[in-house]
């Protein structure tokens, strides 16, 4: 007994400092990813889903990013959309593109991804990665209209927000983009009605930097909190030309409201939920997205948190921000009302489909059954 | 000795008649309720707070079931927290001489005294010859298919509402409602027909993406302030032929339609070719 009793003792030992190794190793690896580098980490989004593919370019200045010659180039973001790009200390102009024709620098064409940093210029400091978070939206090229008056010129517009028109948006333009494109500007709208719709005239000819903002706080100036809408259009600098109107649309991104509140959704954060998710069959749904609601109604607009899709397997993995009532379910797209066709479901172990997470907890076996909307 | 036995049997007797009579009479209360399996209701029911019929339970109310919300508030956003979340089925089937009721239980009651019957992912539910009274909305069905027929939808916020859903909405009374019908069709199918949709705020709300496959015909649609209105974000044209407009007269037709016609940014509202008079069957059949 005695005998016995000793190996089990060692066994027990062994496995706790092989756990504990385990740890250190783990987080030795971590810390030295990124352990005295300098320059940016984050992750590239479109329409609230990761993005692969997109390069990030650092300009030392606004003339830099003009004449498209960057101090660095990212390389391409990965599946989960990350990116890691080493800078010397400074300050640098970020922006983000997706071009059709290529990782080079150059003049965007329609349909091309673009997203320039709502915080530029972004500081790079001396051994720390900063994280920047870029959602992209698509280049929508200017249309020139005669005005019939030679003297001057005008820009008009429509401020959007995922499709539709964003009601309340100020749109500032700016000459001298050694303002940094904050503070009143040149010029200034009063807030857009309900069409979106904004409009400058008489202006001389000149090139002009568009940048509409809508802070929830009805504030016109200061930094873009969470949740505000931040749009610089995609075509800046817009040539103005006397006797000529220049139409055009910008498109608005809420800050840290594309994916959930930290656009890091990903991370590992240490709380959070993991199970898995079938259809009415029992077996396992690929694709599918587990999500998160604060709020019980879990209607209106988009989850707080989300998953990465479902392997084959189904399972999924949700970190959230901290402990607290979380409202479960999972669905095939993310963004708008569920179509038909679509799968979607609820976790429905409680009524209301919530579930009760600890800080620092992952509380498994939050399964998800899911089913296709409407079809018979 | 005897007498005294028979007087005490007849005593009991009465009692136990008395306290039988007053079970009977004891409405069913749901607190926050779930159901959970195959349930029938019958006689007087309250709720407070909400009520939800859990997906795979079928939730059956017969004829003559009256259904009252109290009206409680607990988040303070003007409307009481009483509803009926569907994710199972519902079949409320009343008859035209017992229908089923949904209204509130307070001494003064009013709209919003409670929320809705809402339908979410609910698939084969039916709610005929039934009476909504002082709810937010009446009856609201999203990603579900739903039959409502035969019902009266009055003194709501809003009689009913909609959006991605299958449904069949026909011979209805909305009369004396905020808003008839509220919807985004967003890809729903079915029909709205043979309904008396008159006497509310606005006739039809078509909020968004109300292009679609829903037939709206054989209504009279005659209401206050419009009978039908688009929201700000509808710029696609929508379709209303067949219906009763109060009047043939094109231009009293189109004052009570806010759309393009009004707004350029909207789109217009086809009504012709318009009936030229009211479908006599409409309502209740």
């Amino acid at each position: 007994m005695a005998r016995r009793t000793s190996l089990v003792t060692s066994a027990a030992a062994l496995c706790a400092a092989s756990l504990l190794y385990a740890c250190f190793a783990a987080s030795v690896s971590v810390a030295a990813d990124t352990a005295g580098r300098t320059g940016f980490e984050g992750r590239a989004s479109h329409n609230g889903l990761v993005l692969s593919g997109v390069r990030i370019y650092a300009y030392d200045g606004f003339e830099s990013m003009r004449a498209n010659s960057p101090s660095a180039v990212s390389p391409p973001t990965g599946d989960d959309g990350g990116f890691v790009m080493e800078v010397p200390p400074g300050r640098y102009v970020l922006v983000a593109k997706m071009r059709s024709e290529g990782p080079d620098d150059g003049p965007l064409a329609p349909g091309d991804l673009y997203s320039f940093h709502g915080s530029n210029p972004v500081s790079a400091v001396e051994g720390s990665m900063a994280h920047v978070g870029f959602s992209l939206v698509e280049y929508v090229p200017p249309v020139y209209s005669d005005t019939g008056d030679p003297s001057a010129g005008g820009i008009s517009g429509v401020v959007t927000y995922n499709g539709e028109p964003l009601q309340g948006a100020k749109v500032s333009i700016y000459i001298d983009p050694g303002t940094e494109l904050k503070g009143v500007g040149y010029s200034f709208s009063p807030p857009t009605g309900p069409s979106g719709r904004f409009n400058f005239d008489f202006l001389p000819q000149s090139d002009y930097y568009v940048v509409a903002h809508k802070r929830l706080s009805g504030r016109s100036a200061g930094p873009i909190s969470d949740g505000d809408y931040y749009g610089y259009y995609t075509g800046n600098p817009l040539r103005v030309e006397a006797g000529k109107s220049v139409n055009i649309e910008i498109r608005t991104v809420s800050k840290a409201g594309e994916i959930g509140k930290d656009d890091s959704l990903f991370r590992d954060t240490g709380t959070g939920v993991t199970g898995r998710i079938t259809g009415p069959d029992g077996e396992p749904v690929q694709g599918v997205y587990a999500f998160a609601y604060t709020d019980k109604l879990m209607m209106h607009r988009r989850p707080e948190f989300i998953s990465r899709q479902t392997g084959p397997d189904g399972r999924y993995v949700l970190n959230v921000s901290g402990g607290g009532t979380y409202y479960i379910g999972a669905r095939s797209d993310y963004g708008d009302s569920p179509s038909i066709g679509e799968w979607y479901g609820k976790y429905d172990v409680t009524p209301d489909h919530s579930v009760e997470i600890k800080t620092g907890e992952k509380l498994g076996g939050v399964d998800i059954v899911v089913e296709r909307v409407l079809l018979q | 000795m005897l007498r005294i036995t028979i007087l005490w049997v007849l005593c009991t007797l009465v009692m136990l008649a008395t306290v039988s009579a007053g079970l009977a009479a004891a409405p069913r209360e749901y607190s926050d309720g779930v159901i959970a399996a195959d349930t029938v209701w019958e006689g007087e029911v309250v709720i407070t707070g909400p009520l939800v019929v859990k997906k795979g339970a079928t939730l059956t109310l017969r004829p003559g079931t009256s259904v009252r919300f109290r009206r409680v508030d607990t988040d303070g956003d003007g409307i009481g927290d009483g509803e009926i979340n569907v994710e199972g089925t519902l079949i409320a089937r009343g008859t035209k001489t017992e229908p089923v009721t949904f209204s509130s239980a307070e001494a003064e009651p009013k709209p919003r005294d409670w929320k809705y019957i809402i339908f979410q992912y609910s698939r084969g539910s039916a709610v005929e010859y039934c009476e909504l009274r002082h709810a937010f909305t009446g009856l609201q069905a999203h990603w579900s298919d739903v039959s409502v027929r035969n019902c009266l939808f009055t003194e709501n916020f809003e009689g009913m509402r909609f959006s991605t859903a299958v449904i069949d909405v026909s011979h209805n009374i909305f009369k004396g409602n905020g808003f008839g019908i509220r919807y985004e069709s967003r890809g729903s199918k079915g029909s709205i027909s043979g309904n008396d949709i008159t006497d509310n705020g606005c006739g039809f709300f078509a909020v968004v993406k109300c292009e679609g496959e829903v037939e709206i015909s054989g209504n009279n649609i005659v209401n206050e302030d419009y009978n039908v209105k688009l929201g700000m974000r509808q710029t696609g044209d929508l379709v209303f032929s067949g219906n009763w407009w109060g009047s043939s007269d094109p231009d009293e037709i189109e004052y009570g339609i806010f759309d393009g016609r009004v707004d350029e940014q909207l789109g217009t509202v086809t009504y012709l070719p318009a009936l030229d008079g009211p479908v006599e069957d409409a309502g209740i059949e």
